[in-house]
């Protein structure tokens, strides 16, 4: 969410767990975009030609996931690394 | 003067001075009106919502605040499965059903999720610009398109926007003052007061006006009417449930009220944001910086 919201949710997460947590929050992001990927490429054309116009406009909610999973991803790289 | 009222078919008036200005913003040009990803939607469709839509987003709505509550109150990672649930079912509704109301609520999970996933890793502006830009570029994508801010329902003088725009400034002295919100590290330090500023107005303001009253309220409008203003708040204040502080949650309530009845009675989006993202900087890193 936005900076306030972070920061609370931060503060939420950091005192309900230790080290697993952001191991943990990897995970449901990466199982949620795969959950919507997989589908997606899975029925890519037979899907109507309305309903894969429509599934082409959820990018705008897809592609954000994305970039959030390669941050995810990156984050934890370096950790590992440093 | 034609006054648009939530069901109809959406058809641009004429404005002028200020409010032609701020018409449109932040997506500036009328052009992208007709082309953005669920401008067709809501432009297509006249009439009121059917019982079944309205049913659908309702529950869509407190599926969102029962998810919000779970990060709250239960679990981080139970919140987070329960958002990402969310978000698969909402994509899904919207695909099979062209619901765009529930396309636009499955922004809020989007946040909540980028929200849980980068915060407990990085501190301070870098959390606010990491967590904020997916949502960011989602609001933004979902806007390009969105039919903007139609015609004034009460026209309004220039100065109402302009008082309305800096009272953010005093909120957030009040809000500073009043309430346990979390001041940035070092609030007194040129690096903190430079950077922060800018990424707070951004990322704490006008990003969740973008995306509570700016998409969420006035697709709710279509559907809710009047009532979306409640809706849409609900929302706003489900989004702060991890505060844990029941006057933060009243403070953010009213103000979601005033903000979303001014967006409903005026139709410019510029000075709720202007007012929020100045109340946020103000209350995280001004008043701490002057003490």
């Amino acid at each position: 969410m936005s900076a306030l919201v972070s920061g609370l949710a931060g503060d939420v997460a950091r005192a309900s767990g230790g080290d697993w947590l952001p191991g943990s929050m990897a995970l449901v992001v990466l199982a949620t975009l795969l959950a919507l990927v997989v589908p997606r490429e899975m029925t890519r054309g037979a899907l109507t030609p309305d309903r894969a116009h429509r599934a082409a406009v959820a990018a705008a909610v897809v592609v954000p996931l994305v970039i959030c999973s390669a941050l995810v991803i990156t984050a934890r790289f370096l950790e590992l690394a440093l | 003067m034609n006054r648009w009222r939530p069901g109809e078919h959406y058809a641009p008036g004429p404005a002028s001075g200020l409010a032609a200005r701020l018409r449109g913003w932040p997506v500036r040009s009328r052009r992208h009106h007709v082309a953005g990803p669920i401008a067709g939607v809501l432009r297509g469709r006249t009439g009121p919502a059917d019982e079944s839509e309205r049913t659908a987003v309702l529950a869509a709505v407190l599926a969102v605040v029962a998810a919000e509550s779970t990060v709250a109150f239960v679990d981080p990672v139970a919140g987070a499965v329960a958002h990402g649930l969310l978000l698969l079912a909402f994509l899904l509704r919207w695909v099979l059903a062209e619901e765009a109301t529930i396309l636009v609520l499955a922004l809020v999970p989007l946040g909540r999720l980028t929200s849980l996933a980068l915060t407990p890793q990085y501190y301070e502006p870098a959390t606010y610009v990491l967590t904020g830009l997916p949502l960011l570029l989602g609001v933004l994508w979902m806007s390009r398109g969105f039919p903007g801010p139609d015609e004034q329902i009460h026209p309004t003088p220039e100065w109402t926007a302009v008082a309305v725009a800096l009272a953010g400034l005093p909120l957030g002295w009040v809000a500073h003052a009043l309430l346990p919100l979390p001041a940035l590290d070092h609030p007194d330090g040129a690096l903190t007061i430079a950077v922060g500023v800018p990424v707070t107005f951004l990322f704490a303001g006008v990003l969740e006006e973008l995306l509570f009253r700016g998409l969420i309220m006035r697709t709710l409008e279509r559907v809710f009417g009047v009532w979306a203003v409640v809706l849409a708040d609900v929302l706003f204040v489900a989004a702060y449930l991890p505060v844990g502080d029941p006057g933060v949650l009243v403070f953010m309530a009213v103000l979601g009220i005033a903000f979303g009845w001014y967006l409903r009675r005026t139709r410019l989006l510029a000075p709720v944001a202007i007012a929020h993202g100045l109340m946020a900087a103000s209350a995280l890193v001004i008043w701490p910086a002057i003490g």
